[in-house]
């Protein structure tokens, strides 16, 4: 249910932005994601 | 539990009545580079078990692979939260850097998850990682701390892992929530600043 709700949050916010923004939101949540598989150390990463 | 701790960060951002505008807005110094060293990390650990030659010098590529993410970290240390994420990083490159230029794993904290990685570990190379000797240097920096139920993903993480998260969960909600808020407080001032010379 929890899940649900913010996975309604999420689709709500991103029905309100423009196409560019939603590409630069994934690019930057990717380069985030990036910086931080690349560098940490835990066992079960790959 | 640092890839987690993105999500996380994400839905307590939306819970708190963050957005994603701040995401969308946010411009890193060669941000592209992270992707790229990302990408350079997973080649080695799939072609470091076919070559020899790989395997030997690859503890050296990690190494040159952190200190170049060292650097480009520094040049976007004045966002909110990279100071810790580069502390993590640090003394995660530290205590590679000590052994060899990979991370040690300790096999007790390793019992958590399949044993098939204590196997591998023993037996060969596995990503950047090592087992935990008595020879290891600087082992409380290590791969020493299980994570398992009630946590959902069983998983070894390091203290510079758990700093890393910190520091990304703090900087998620500064872009989500802070600097929506600095946002709408600047376009209140505005729009007051218009009603009075109106």
């Amino acid at each position: 249910m929890k899940t649900l709700l913010k996975l309604m949050l999420l689709v709500k916010e991103v029905k309100f932005m423009d196409k560019q923004k939603v590409k630069m939101t994934i690019i930057n949540l990717a380069i985030i994601g990036s910086l931080i598989l690349a560098f940490t150390s835990g066992i079960r990463i790959t | 539990m640092v890839y987690d701790g993105i999500i996380i960060a994400l839905i307590v951002g939306f819970l708190r009545k963050g957005n994603l505008q701040g995401i969308a807005d946010l411009r890193l110094k060669a941000g592209y580079i992270f992707p790229f060293l990302l990408l350079l990390q997973i080649i080695i650990y799939i072609f470091q078990g076919r070559f020899e030659f790989l395997a030997t010098i690859s503890g050296t590529i990690f190494m040159v692979i952190y200190i170049l993410g060292i650097y480009f970290l520094w040049q976007n240390r004045h966002h909110p939260g990279f100071l810790l994420i580069i502390a993590g990083v640090l003394m995660n490159f530290v205590v590679m850097a000590l052994n060899g230029g990979r991370m040690p794993v300790s096999e007790a904290a390793a019992m958590v998850i399949d044993p098939h990685y204590i196997d591998v570990l023993k037996n060969g190379i596995y990503a950047k990682h090592v087992l935990l000797t008595e020879n290891t240097v600087l082992p409380l920096l290590a791969d020493i701390i299980p994570l398992s139920s009630p946590y959902p993903r069983s998983r070894v993480i390091s203290i510079g892992d758990i700093f890393m998260s910190i520091g990304a969960f703090y900087f998620i909600q500064y872009l989500m929530v802070t600097l929506k808020h600095e946002n709408t407080s600047k376009t209140n001032v505005t729009s007051k600043g218009g009603e009075v010379h109106g």
